[in-house]
């Protein structure tokens, strides 16, 4: 999950100001601040670093040229996260993208039936964050974005509807149809650790 | 969707209630296969739950700005030759339009110097009459600057439009009438 951002509102709301009153630096601030948040959505998006890249420059061309329209009563991260993502599901679209068998992209080494059971550490390698990927591009990309926006930027279902532009019940059943379908691609564990995993969650 | 499913899809986003909780407790004890699925589903959640956030490489944010420093600096230039000649073209049709204002008003004011009651009449028109000109051209210049970033050519070509939009302006007020609509 993303880390917490510390700057207030009331500053990115100065920087705004500035920026759209031709401060470049005041705008640097603002790309300072919120790159990772949105890089991270156009690599999560688009499963690819240097397409990520690019994306990420276009989404923060757009947000420079368009900030007199933007609206200081919504979240700046919100909307800047808007546009990345409207901006990759274009993207997408344009590439009409085949959907690859999760059969294929998703290496062996997934399996959740192993005995052994991997390390946190190498969970949040970048070994595991390409196995997210491969199951994340198994995915039509408005399921996706609604995945990367509740999971990794733990947003609620109003905040992910807000962004994408859709109603708040279209994307509680484009998350929860995401999940199934990543679901059915998954190999069980055993009982016991079942039943412990239960037992927690409860 | 079924009960069983909203369920086991709600206890993934927040904690259940206590009776939601019994609830799918029974229907996971019962049902083998709805146990499979809501582990799986977990095993899901779990996954995505400790996804590593990426974070954007160091040069990114220099390209960015070093893009868009290019973008403004070719944005505040003249884009062509053309440009600028449309632009020197509004200028003198501007001063062109606005000459005769000037020359007439000043003949009025000069041939009412004699008569006291005409001149306050000529001076209050002049002065109303050229307020309204300014207003115009102000207006029209501040609708320019506002597109001139997005189509330089519009705006150049609003500004091509001042002359034309004040004499139209000056002959409703002083109720000059083209000469073939009377006939």
């Amino acid at each position: 999950m993303e880390e917490n951002i510390t700057v207030s509102d009331a500053i990115v709301s100065q920087w705004i100001n500035a920026a759209i009153n031709g401060d470049q630096e005041a705008f640097a601030e603002l790309l300072y601040t919120f790159q990772d948040a949105v890089y991270n959505l156009c690599y999560r998006l688009l499963g690819e670093r240097t397409e990520a890249e690019d994306a990420t420059q276009e989404a923060f061309l757009k947000a420079y040229y368009n900030l007199r329209r933007y609206d200081h009563e919504r979240s700046f991260k919100t909307w800047v996260l808007s546009i990345a993502s409207n901006h990759c599901i274009d993207r997408l679209r344009k590439r009409r993208m085949s959907y690859v068998s999760i059969d294929e992209s998703i290496p062996a080494t997934l399996s959740l039936a192993s005995d052994e059971p991997e390390p946190e550490q190498a969970l949040l390698g970048n070994e595991r964050s390409q196995h997210i990927q491969d199951m994340l591009h198994t995915l039509q990309p408005d399921y996706r974005a609604a995945v990367v926006l509740r999971y990794w930027y733990d947003y609620s279902y109003a905040e992910i509807a807000e962004i994408l532009g859709d109603s708040e019940s279209a994307i509680k059943s484009r998350l929860y149809r995401a999940r199934q379908l990543l679901a059915e691609k998954m190999t069980p564990t055993s009982d016991e650790d079942f039943h412990n995993s239960l037992e927690e969650r409860m | 969707m079924e009960r069983k499913h909203q369920l086991m899809q709600e206890s993934l986003d927040a904690p259940l209630s206590a009776q939601a909780v019994e609830e799918l407790t029974i229907i996971l004890a019962e049902n083998p296969q709805s146990a499979d699925d809501y582990q799986r589903l977990q095993k899901v959640d779990d996954m995505l739950s400790i996804a590593p956030f990426e974070r954007a490489p160091k040069r990114l944010a220099l390209t960015i700005m070093a893009r868009i420093a290019q973008s403004v600096s070719a944005q505040t230039k003249p884009t062509s030759d053309i440009d600028i000649a449309t632009l020197q073209v509004a200028v003198q049709l501007v001063t062109v339009a606005a000459l005769p204002l000037l020359v007439g008003a000043g003949y009025m004011l000069l041939n009412s110097q004699t008569d006291p009651e005409s001149l306050e009449v000529v001076i209050e028109q002049v002065a109303m009459l050229l307020l309204m000109v300014i207003n115009v051209i102000d207006v029209m210049l501040d609708e320019a600057k506002e597109i001139v970033h997005d189509d330089p050519q519009t705006a150049l070509a609003m500004l091509t439009l001042l002359p034309t939009t004040l004499l139209t302006m000056v002959s409703e007020i002083l109720g000059i009438h083209n000469e073939a609509d009377e006939s």
